[in-house]
């Protein structure tokens, strides 16, 4: 599975590749979590845009492709602290923890 | 300030403050703790002096200590400031609170002095730049004498909740936002990138950050269509502009950093100065030298996309030149000090746009509204012409107007200008891009001095709220 995550926005106006992982380079440990968590999500069956949650300036956005078996998909979110971004923040944290 | 000293003050291991920061007790309230000591005399007391104005004792308000731009701008470094009015422990007032810190707790003096580096300081120094930030809008839209309040986007004639203040919201986070829901702003602290040790970024520290979040509330309170995502890729611009010009209007109403920025440039805002640098901590930390945006830009529309922040600098680039311009206008040299001339020309310019915004639509509103409703207001402000030569002929060059005539010809008053560049149908805005205890406020009638600012608050927000029921 590759997994590559984007971070644009935010009070800098940044864009930045965080993570390109191939998992099957990881530790076994690492491996399993982070493609937990993408099975966790359905993330293949998430929007393409999670809808903002939260009306505010500079909030960070982040780009989560994940490539898997001739599949791939593409999601974007705005990190707004909601409760319904946090498990994505959750994957991109894990992703940027193993880098 | 030295280098030496900044390094002295940052070392958690040394909370201490430098001596110079410590304020003395005013005349006054010596005056006060001479009369009110335990065992003082009762005789017959000192003779009466008439004083054309009573001042009450002690005066409200507190000292502070903030960072004049943030830790790397090592030569303007700190300095104490007063804030008027009430604060309570926290700190917090009428409309600002800070939160997620242990509670900061005013001396004996009613100050809040605390050791640069220490998560008191921060707590204070950010409610502290945002308490100005809020204050400087308020005056400059006061008029004839009136206080103008300026409402947060909640509040209403029966809600008058604070802005919550988060000097450390978000924990190794390399960024800070203003959240509407949430009521707050929040500030990131992180790792500089590459550096050994590693050295800790806070974000709160920045006057131009916590500024230009601050600006994002007060703007939402003013426009709140403005900030949704669906709103068109130049309103986002100007919601991004208006937090970085914040930046740019506070340090201007600051006759400290006036004078500092006069000595800097020789008077020539288009030299290199800290005026113009934006966050400039963070931007070294990403290894840019004139901060992570520089407000004496030459963009034109032409040359950014539709990234928020990007479109932003042409407006922003567009205000500073028509400050340079207009200060360069009104100089006089040999009759009044040049710090004079260019903190009028501050407090012009920053009421100038705060009153085109507000006329502005409320909707997906252009650079072009703005500029033109900053052509009106010139006019009927009374101004010279050049004034609307400045804004018509800088918004030309950035490609935001197209000007009928040369622009060596003088504006005709009332013209409108047509708009150069028009976000294209449907655009969608990319936003990647005693002992002292009973002179505390809480002890000194400062719920009641709260009272009065809420009150004018709601009193403020009445005629709106009529306006709504009748509108339904």
């Amino acid at each position: 599975m590759q997994i590559s995550v984007k971070r644009s926005g935010g009070f800098a106006g940044l864009t930045e590749n965080l993570a390109d992982v191939n998992t099957a380079t990881l530790p076994a440990g690492v491996k399993q979590q982070v493609e937990g968590a993408v099975k966790s999500l359905d993330f293949f069956q998430l929007p393409a845009a999670v809808p903002d949650q939260a009306v505010g300036a500079d909030y960070q956005q982040y780009e989560i492709t994940v490539s898997d078996g001739g599949r791939q998909h593409k999601v974007t979110f705005y990190d707004d602290e909601s409760p319904g971004v946090a498990p994505l923040r959750n994957l991109v944290d894990k992703l940027t923890g193993t880098h | 300030m030295s280098r030496e000293e900044i390094v002295l003050i940052e070392d958690e291991s040394c909370p201490s403050v430098p001596a110079g920061y410590v304020p003395t007790p005013t005349n006054a309230y010596a005056e006060f703790r001479r009369r009110t000591r335990p065992g003082a005399s009762a005789g017959p007391g000192p003779i009466p002096v008439p004083i054309p104005i009573p001042i009450p004792l002690p005066l409200p308000g507190s000292r502070v200590l903030v960072w004049k731009q943030d830790p790397s701008v090592a030569e303007i470094g700190i300095r104490k400031a007063y804030l008027p009015g009430h604060l309570l422990a926290g700190p917090r007032d009428a409309r600002v609170t800070s939160q997620g810190l242990a509670p900061v707790t005013p001396n004996a003096m009613s100050d809040f002095i605390q050791a640069p580096g220490t998560d008191s300081f921060d707590a204070v120094h950010t409610f502290a730049v945002v308490r100005q930030t809020l204050t400087m809008y308020q005056r400059a839209l006061a008029s004839g004498g009136s206080p103008a309040p300026l409402p947060w986007q909640w509040n209403s004639a029966t809600n008058t909740d604070p802005l919550n203040v988060f000097a450390h919201g978000l924990p190794n986070t390399m960024n800070a936002f203003y959240q509407r829901s949430a009521k707050a702003l929040k500030f990131g602290d992180f790792i500089r990138p590459g550096s050994t040790p590693p050295a800790r970024i806070f974000t709160c520290r920045s006057l131009d950050i916590v500024s230009h979040e601050c600006g994002h509330a007060i703007l939402d309170g003013l426009k709140p269509n403005w900030i949704t995502s669906s709103a068109t890729p130049q309103t986002g611009g100007l919601h991004e502009s208006f937090g970085d010009l914040t930046a740019i209007f506070l340090a201007l109403s600051q006759m400290d950093q006036v004078e500092a920025i006069i000595a800097q440039t020789k008077s020539n805002l288009h030299d290199k100065t800290f005026l113009s640098d934006m966050a400039e901590e963070f931007g070294l930390a990403l290894g840019r030298t004139n901060g992570l945006r520089n407000a004496d830009n030459d963009l034109r529309l032409s040359d950014v996309g539709t990234e928020v922040h990007a479109i932003s600098q042409v407006f922003t680039g567009a205000i500073y030149d028509i400050l340079a311009d207009i200060f360069a206008f009104e100089l006089r040299t040999s009759i009044r000090d040049d710090a004079k001339t260019l903190y009028d020309t501050g407090q012009y310019v920053v009421s100038l746009l705060l009153r085109a915004i507000i006329a502005a639509p409320a909707v997906n509103a252009t650079f072009a509204d703005v500029a033109n409703q900053m052509l009106n207001i010139a006019a009927a402000d009374g101004k010279p012409v050049q004034y609307r030569n400045f804004i018509r002929n800088r918004f030309t060059v950035r490609q935001v107007v197209v000007s009928p005539v040369p622009l060596t010809a003088n504006h005709k008053e009332g013209h409108a200008l047509a708009a150069a560049v028009t976000d294209t149908p449907g655009a969608v805005q990319n936003r990647r891009g005693c002992c002292g205890t009973m002179t505390h406020s809480e002890y000194n009638h400062a719920d009641e001095s709260l009272d009065d600012e809420l009150k004018q608050l709601r009193s403020s927000l009445e005629p709106k709220a009529e306006k709504k029921r009748v509108g339904r």
